[in-house]
This record gives structure tokens, C-alpha cells and sequence, in this order.
């Protein structure tokens, strides 16, 4: 574990656990994050992660409401859009941690408690808008 | 009286807590969250219960009631922590 | 009788409250959740003192006194959340 700790610098380690709660929702972002012009329909991102179509509104809500990805209607589709450029670096240098050292990130996505937990801390949290 | 002040802080204390963790349901739709805001709510409600059993009511004998409700409320939370705090 | 069994219900439930709270605790090292564990655990032991109380009503100042500390534990444990992160 502590190995683990060393390998992925503190800041990427902080944007991690702050923006990320499974592997999916970070393979979604970082797939959003390498085509940044591009549009994604629920579907798109449902298929290319092998998940549910659920799973995928959830994953994607979870992005937009964290200022990673924006939203547009008719039909619903979604776009990596980072909050400011220090939120983009930091996908930037989340990606290159993935690419690198792969086992290590997803280790530290595992090790954290669910995002159920997670939520029920953050509704406590009245300084964040959600 | 002591025992006022408690119930009403008890009272306004479950109430901040089932607030806030129902309006977080509403919006992220973690089901953990539901519960748990049902239960304070409901603890809210049992410690609201003495305030009308001891002043409002004397001359009925609500705890048994007051328990009942505090009781289904701890239930709710137990069964929430159970089935779905692992929930990604 | 049936006074017994619900208090038995709610000290029990409080107990394994406290247990997923002190869990989710030892996880996220978030203070938060050690309030809810302390709060849930010491209101479990509280009212258990109702069992060697004859009149639940008399409102015995200790038992009340142990229930405004759970409740303040719980306060804290949210305002520590609301500070201001340096």
C-alpha cells in the first residue's frame, strides 16, 4: 500500500479521490478526455465501457456535476469540458498516471469505500455545490 | 427544563440531518442516503412525539409510540447500512 | 414488555450503527463518520440505563445529560466538516 502511495504523486492521488469513484467513471473520463471535440450519447459511452446504460447516466451525471464534463439536451449528450485549465492538467496528468501505472491507479480506486459513503459524506458537505 | 431542551435540540438535530441527506438523495440517487435520511427523520419525529406526550397530551401515555417510531427509524438506517452501503 | 423489546431494538440498532460508522471511518478517515459512530454508540448505552429506570418519564438528568452530548457530538462532527480547509 504504501508503495502504491509513492508511485502516484499526492495532487493526481487528491483529484482522484475527490473526482473518481470507479474504474469506469475514470475510463469514461479519460476516453472523453482524449477526443475533446467530440460528443457522447449515453449509448456511446454505455458500449465502449461494456457497461449498462444506467450505470453509464450515472457515471456521465456524476462527471457533469463535478465540473468535468458539460451536458447539452435533445439529444442528451455530453462533452469533456473541465471546469478551468488546472482541472485539465490535472486529467491530463491523471491519463499519463493511467497509462504508466495502471495497477496502481486501480488499486487506489478499489481501496476507497463506495461511492454510497462517499455520498453521504459529501451531503454534509454544504460548502460544495455538489 | 432539561429534558424540553434536549428533545427540541434531538428534534432540530435529526431534522438538519434528514434535510440534508434527503436532498442529497434527491439529487445523486444513492439509496443509503434515503434511508438514512428516513431514519433521522423518523428520530426527529420520536423526539418531537415527547414534546406532545409530556405538554400537549398528558393525560395519554405516548412512549410506547415514541419507541415504536424510534424503533422502525433505527430499523430503516440498519437495513440501509446493510443491503446498501457498498453501493458504487 | 413490549417498552423492553422496542428499546431492545433501538440500543441494538444504534450498536451496529455505530459499527458501519466507525467502519466507514477507519475507510475515509473522514471525522464525520467517527461523530455518527460515537453518537449512535453512546445513545446504544443510554438507553440501555432505561432498563434499571422504574419511571421512563421522570426524565433522569444524567440520561438526558448523555443524550445532549450524542447530539453535540454529531453537531461538532458536522460544523469540523464546514471548516474552512486551508
Amino acid at each position: 500500500m504504501t508503495n502504491t502511495r509513492n508511485e502516484i504523486p499526492a495532487y493526481v492521488r487528491r483529484f482522484l479521490e475527490e473526482n473518481i469513484d470507479t474504474v469506469p467513471q475514470l475510463e469514461t473520463l479519460l476516453m472523453m478526455y482524449e477526443k475533446p471535440d467530440r460528443d457522447w450519447l449515453i449509448a456511446d459511452v454505455a458500449s465502449r465501457n461494456y457497461i449498462t446504460e444506467p450505470r453509464a447516466t450515472d457515471t456521465l451525471n456524476a462527471l457533469q456535476r463535478r465540473g468535468l464534463v458539460s451536458v447539452e439536451e435533445s439529444p442528451r449528450r455530453f462533452r469533456f469540458n473541465p471546469a478551468n485549465d488546472d482541472v485539465r492538467g490535472l486529467v491530463a496528468e491523471l491519463a499519463l498516471c493511467y497509462q504508466r501505472k495502471l495497477s496502481a491507479v486501480t488499486e487506489l480506486i478499489h481501496a476507497k469505500p463506495s461511492a454510497s459513503i462517499k455520498e453521504f459524506a459529501r451531503a454534509f458537505d454544504l460548502k460544495k455545490d455538489r | 427544563m432539561l429534558q424540553l431542551a434536549v428533545n427540541v435540540l434531538g428534534t432540530l438535530v435529526a431534522g438538519l440531518c434528514a434535510v440534508l441527506l434527503l436532498r442529497a438523495y434527491g439529487t445523486v440517487r444513492k439509496r443509503l442516503l434515503l434511508w438514512a435520511g428516513l431514519c433521522f427523520a423518523g428520530l426527529a419525529a420520536s423526539n418531537a412525539f415527547v414534546v406532545v406526550d409530556l405538554f400537549l397530551v398528558p393525560e395519554l401515555d405516548l412512549y410506547r409510540w415514541r419507541l415504536g417510531v424510534a424503533a422502525m427509524a433505527m430499523l430503516l438506517l440498519v437495513y440501509g447500512l446493510v443491503f446498501e452501503s457498498d453501493q458504487s | 414488555m413490549i417498552e423492553g423489546f422496542l428499546l431492545g431494538v433501538i440500543v441494538t440498532c444504534s450498536f451496529v450503527a455505530a459499527g458501519f460508522f466507525a467502519r466507514f471511518w477507519r475507510a475515509t478517515r473522514d471525522l464525520l463518520f467517527l461523530g455518527f459512530a460515537a453518537a449512535f454508540a453512546l445513545e446504544g448505552l443510554n438507553r440501555m440505563a432505561f432498563l434499571f429506570l422504574d419511571e421512563p418519564n421522570a426524565g433522569d438528568e444524567v440520561i438526558y445529560g448523555v443524550r445532549l452530548l450524542s447530539y453535540l457530538l454529531i453537531l461538532a462532527a458536522i460544523a469540523n466538516k464546514n471548516r474552512t480547509k486551508l
